[in-house]
């Protein structure tokens, strides 16, 4: 019955969307928008999703998710455009898809290869959309018995292990960057006691840091200055032809989109751990799984269908600790964190008892995003491609301005610019010596839960720390946390080898 | 972009060490900020215990951030990779395009936003950054650069002295007309500069996106979003009377 309740809810859902003509043209525009950010190199689903933050602030709750979902959904698709004709992928999520696309393209097979491409998208979106209406009731019904104590270790944990997994170098690196965000997240007056920390007598930081101005900065200025600083020639944009979706060679490679949208759902999930993992991962696994290996960089449809599949399905990933815990799975997802925050809502366990209806409408709209996506690059394709050939030294600039406009319109104040190019020249610092940028705004936009939620675990426990450690979540966390720590300590690897050693030579 | 994995390497760099000495000086300069935070006591009416206090979670952070810079530090020095000394000179090379962007950035939110025409600004932002990096001459691109931060100076200087006037009177229409012009100019000049038949297509381009992107910007926020630009002047003002003729004409 309840089943049947929310099919009903889903469907009344689709109706009511779609019933309206502005957010119908808004949803096509959207997922046109987010394809062309997606193709063009140099431009990313996160900064997409950031930049059109800033256009929704004066919109309804659903069409300012329709528009954002809508992009999102595009831009991730989108890359795999320049990916397959140019072979330099347009986002990092469909750098994996080059390895097989291009070589189609080569050979002659670009619309083909858009064709799988998109309809891969499509079913990659779907499927991850599927699980997380599956999964977030469940982790929504467990996360309400979470009290502080869980929800600090949460933000400690998301912190931990989106530095972990995103660092390209040192490990220690991403952790730090966690800590940075979490140190700017101190700044402005404290939600306990509203005493001013780290202020220095500017009234415009009282409120604390403005997360969007942040996340803009982190992620526009260093796309815009390492772009334009490479200066790259652009390789000649390979014939399209026909677009042609193919649905017989989809359909002979079911299992690899099933272990895909699984592979993608599963590292979405991982706080900060983004799109491009999963379609590499996924390649990956679709190579060591085929019986024909070395077909694979040679223009093998199996590997495209694989990463597209993947890096799509990572969306419904992202949102499922996004939606249920407040916690953003991707960078695009913390950008539509942020978003979210603008429009009144904060994402957690308690949206669904807010907002009872939330999920199912997320669904409708990721479900009416995957059919635009789909539809825009059936149709409209051939026409995108054409935007690959505009060179990033002329909308690079203007995406510079349209960072600015954005991080001034949303408080207004000027302050929220400095802060924006302050972050954005750091973050672009940090990028250059190899720290990663996910866990900083992680860290932003996690700091003042963990905060909070510390000193409020501490007053009931009457400052005994030890009551951390009698909440069976609460030690789960607290081991997984120690494991994540300790897994990089080479002591304790030396120690774990050697135990397994003696095991197996007893065994 | 690269289309393979990320590159992963797990010895550092030398520049790491540095970092860890800035992360050092971070994580003091924060803590010694949080112990100035009241500990204990009473505090606005209300008794303060250690773990209510707001400098607890600061000195957590603090603390950390001070581990990690150590092991970071630490990790630098025993993996061996302070050795490769021409490290640091290459990573300094080739930084001056990355100081020339974020300086373009930085100058045109610091010196042009709050005090010219958001239209005004916007255009002069995006002629100099695109004659810079999309025209390809040398010459071109030190013309537009020398102009849009020598405006950008002269705007400084003049806050600095208090000149800045106030926003919607003559005397900040007559600014936002001299950053206007000197945008023009540099443009007129910088078509002078070449006979290159590619070069003058791509100045074109230049002046064409440096026209339409602010003032569809300006009007998308301003008119259909209803959000204040960051300053309302010459050109603003122009497109509101514009607007309002237009509404009541309707």
């Amino acid at each position: 019955m309840a089943v049947a309740d929310q099919l009903l809810a889903f469907a009344a859902a689709i109706g009511h969307l779609l019933s309206q003509p502005t957010l119908v043209v808004v949803l096509m525009g959207s997922s046109l928008l987010g394809i062309v950010f997606g193709a063009l190199p140099g431009l990313t689903a996160t900064l997409g999703v950031g930049l059109l933050t800033t256009l929704t602030y004066g919109f309804d709750l659903d069409l300012a998710l329709v528009s954002l979902i809508a992009l999102y959904v595009g831009a991730i698709y989108g890359g795999s455009y320049s990916a397959i004709l140019l072979n330099i992928p347009g986002t990092a999520a469909s750098a994996a898809s080059a390895m097989d696309g291009y070589p189609m393209a080569r050979a002659g097979e670009g619309g083909r290869a858009l064709g799988l491409t998109t309809t891969a998208s499509f079913i990659g979106t779907l499927l991850g959309m599927l699980a997380l209406v599956l999964t977030a009731p469940l982790i929504v019904e467990l996360a309400l018995q979470f009290t502080s104590y869980e929800f600090f270790l949460l933000a400690l944990f998301g912190i931990i292990i989106s530095g972990s997994l995103t660092s390209p170098d040192l490990v220690i690196k991403g952790w730090i960057a966690g800590f940075l965000g979490l140190a700017l997240a101190c700044i402005g007056r404290d939600k306990l006691m509203y005493y001013p920390r780290y202020t220095f007598d500017i009234h415009a930081l009282d409120s604390g840091i403005e997360v969007v101005p942040v996340l803009i900065g982190a992620f526009a200025i260093p796309q815009i200055i390492g772009t334009l600083r490479s200066k790259a020639p652009l390789a000649a944009v390979q014939a399209v032809g026909r677009i042609i979706p193919d649905f017989r060679t989809i359909a002979r490679n079911l299992r690899h989109i099933v272990r895909s949208a699984l592979i993608g759902v599963g590292i979405g999930a991982v706080p900060g751990v983004g799109e491009d993992i999963a379609g590499w991962v996924s390649y990956g696994a679709a190579k060591n799984g085929s019986p024909h290996p070395e077909r694979f960089g040679q223009g093998e449809p199996a590997g495209l269908i694989s990463s597209e599949t993947a890096n799509n399905a990572c969306i419904g990933g992202a949102l499922i600790p996004l939606v249920t815990l407040g916690i953003p799975g991707s960078p695009p997802a913390v950008m539509l964190l942020g978003a979210l925050m603008l429009h009144g809502l904060t994402p957690g366990p308690m949206l669904s008892i807010q907002q009872p209806t939330f999920l199912v409408e997320l669904a409708a709209i990721m479900v009416l995003a995957s059919a635009a996506m789909w539809l825009n690059g059936i149709v409209l394709a051939r026409q995108v491609v054409k935007l690959l050939r505009v060179p990033a030294t002329l909308f690079l600039p203007i995406v510079a301005l349209l960072a600015v406009l954005g991080s001034y319109a949303l408080g207004l104040n000027l302050t929220n610019l400095y802060l924006m190019v302050a972050v954005g020249i750091a973050a672009y610092v940090l990028t250059e010596m190899d720290y990663p940028i996910a866990p900083l705004v992680i860290g932003v936009i996690l700091g003042p839960m963990a905060d909070e939620n510390l000193r409020r675990a501490l007053m009931v426990s009457q400052g005994d720390p030890l009551d951390f450690f009698t909440r069976p979540v609460s030690l789960v966390l607290i081991a997984a946390i120690l494991l994540t720590v300790l897994a990089q300590v080479p002591a304790w690897r030396r120690w774990r080898q050697s135990l397994l050693a003696r095991f197996r030579r007893r065994g | 972009m690269t289309t393979s994995p990320s590159h992963t390497t797990t010895r550092g760099r030398p520049s790491d060490l540095w970092t860890g000495l800035a992360l050092l000086l971070v994580a003091a300069a924060m803590a010694g900020g949080a112990l100035q935070f009241p500990l204990r006591g009473t505090y606005a009416g209300v008794k303060n215990a250690w773990y209510v206090s707001p400098a607890l979670f600061p000195l957590i952070v603090a603390t950390c951030l001070c581990l990690l810079a150590v092991t970071l530090i630490v990790t630098t020095v025993r993996s061996g990779v302070l050795a490769d000394r021409g490290s640091l000179a290459s990573a300094l090379a080739g930084q001056g395009d990355v100081v020339l962007i974020a300086g373009i950035i930085a100058a045109f939110v610091v010196g042009l936003v709050p005090r010219v025409d958001f239209v005004v600004a916007g255009f002069f932002f995006l002629l100099a950054f695109t004659l810079a990096f999309h025209v390809h001459e040398p010459r071109v691109a030190k013309l537009a650069l020398g102009a849009f931060f020598a405006t950008t100076l002269v705007l400084l200087v003049m806050a600095g002295l208090g000149l800045t006037p106030v926003v919607r009177t003559a005397a900040a229409s007559l600014v936002d007309l001299a950053v206007l012009l000197v945008a023009v100019g540099t443009f007129v000049a910088a078509r002078a500069m070449t006979t290159d038949a590619t070069a003058r297509h791509r100045m074109g381009q230049c002046l064409a996106v440096a026209l339409a992107t602010p003032l569809l910007l300006g009007i998308t926020f301003k008119f259909f979003l209803l959000v204040p630009l960051p300053r309302e002047g010459l050109v603003v003002v122009a497109l509101e009377t514009v607007y309002y003729a237009i509404r009541g004409a309707l």
